[in-house]
């Protein structure tokens, strides 16, 4: 199941063939496992709470998709306090703009960091109403408590390459190892893969 | 209005325009809008003091660097929202480019291209889509023209009243 990662500095030249992409690019393979179990018949929809990435968007027009937007992280870093009822509303009202829509396919990136514990089961359970059994989530988490998260802005530049780019945004307080995050969302099961500095890869399917 | 009007031409669609309101007109600045069938691959241009309130319909390119409410619709041609251009309107052309801001669902027959200084707001059904570097959008993108095979899958269950009760449980 735990599958090596691998992380490089490598400048990849990008789908157009132009510019060269900054950022230091991971090569795992659940998102590529996520990709092959695909129908290429079959719509699908994605919902990337990164914001809409350049490559990503890219990567997606490649399928019959649809892509549904919102950059949490940038939006919805650090938001509430303590204050569990507030979160719930602002999480509910943010999620609204996907009305009946059912995601498939829902890239996390590393925004269950900037919540806390009770905030991600939140935020978990806001977000289930859209999603059906056998949507799966893919996000970055930490190997263990000491691990650091860094602000980074993701990128899908195809079904085996994710680019990360260092981004302005406060480091995450709670680097959560992925048995925390499984264990705030309560309607998922976990696989992982390794990646290197303490960071896992992590794709959560609904069950 | 009269600067809105254009010369009869059969072979052209005709830009129709509901209304229109000049914001604090500017004697010395004139801001060009097509008012001549353009051949010359120039697009016509809906210029950054004028607003528009209606509808438009065009056979021409357009570029908007002012104020659209309403739609637009120019299925064999280009439409751009400039840097300075505002739509708060649904938007469909052939290849839609957005440098500006729109509040509004966009179609591209062909491609819709979010620059990186644009912003947009509501839903967008392309079979290509280009959002560059920098740009910002909230909604959905549609990259399934033709709408085949869309089955709705039920839905899990959950609601925000159970959600934070069990959090602070």
């Amino acid at each position: 199941m735990a599958s090596a990662l691998t992380s490089t500095s490598a400048s990849p030249v990008n789908i157009s063939g132009v510019l060269p992409l900054q950022g230091e690019q991971e090569n795992g393979s659940l998102l590529a496992r996520w990709f092959e179990r695909l129908d290429p018949d079959r719509l699908f929809t994605v919902l990337d709470l990164g914001g809409a990435g350049e490559e990503t968007i890219r990567s997606f027009s490649d399928y019959r998709c649809r892509v549904y937007c919102a950059d949490f992280l940038q939006e919805l870093c650090k938001p509430f306090g303590d204050d569990l009822p507030a979160a719930g509303r602002l999480f509910e009202e943010r999620f609204a703009f996907i009305g009946d829509g059912v995601i498939d396919f829902c890239l996390l990136w590393d925004y269950p960091h900037y919540l806390t514990a009770p905030q991600l089961t939140v935020f978990a359970r806001c977000l289930q109403p859209y999603l059906h059994v056998g949507t799966c989530m893919h996000l970055f988490a930490a190997m263990n408590g000491r691990s650091r998260i860094e602000p980074w802005r993701y990128s899908v530049v195809s079904p085996e390459t994710v680019i990360r780019r260092p981004v302005r945004r406060p480091v995450p307080d709670y680097p959560h190892t992925q048995s925390e995050i499984v264990d705030a969302m309560e309607y998922v099961r976990l696989e992982r893969g390794t990646l290197r500095d303490g960071r896992v890869e992590v794709l959560l399917e609904c069950v | 209005m009269a600067m809105f009007e254009k010369k009869k031409n059969p072979a052209e669609t005709p830009v129709s325009v509901a209304s229109v309101t000049l914001k604090q007109p500017e004697p010395q600045r004139h801001e060009p809008v097509s008012s001549a069938p353009n051949h010359s691959g120039k697009p016509a241009v809906i210029g950054t003091t004028i607003q528009v309130s209606g509808d438009i319909v065009g056979g021409e390119n357009l570029l908007v660097e002012g104020r659209v409410e309403g739609t637009i619709r120019l299925e064999k041609h280009d439409l751009t929202i400039g840097v300075t251009g505002s739509a708060h309107a649904n938007l469909t052309a052939k290849l839609v480019r957005i440098e500006g801001e729109v509040v509004g669902d966009v179609v591209g027959l062909e491609r819709v291209v979010i620059a990186a200084s644009g912003r947009v707001r509501g839903n967008i059904t392309a079979p290509r889509v280009l959002v560059e570097d920098g740009a910002r959008f909230k909604g959905m993108i549609d990259m399934d023209f033709g709408d085949k095979g869309n089955e709705q899958k039920p839905r899990s269950g959950g609601n925000v009243e159970s959600a934070v009760s069990r959090a602070a449980s």
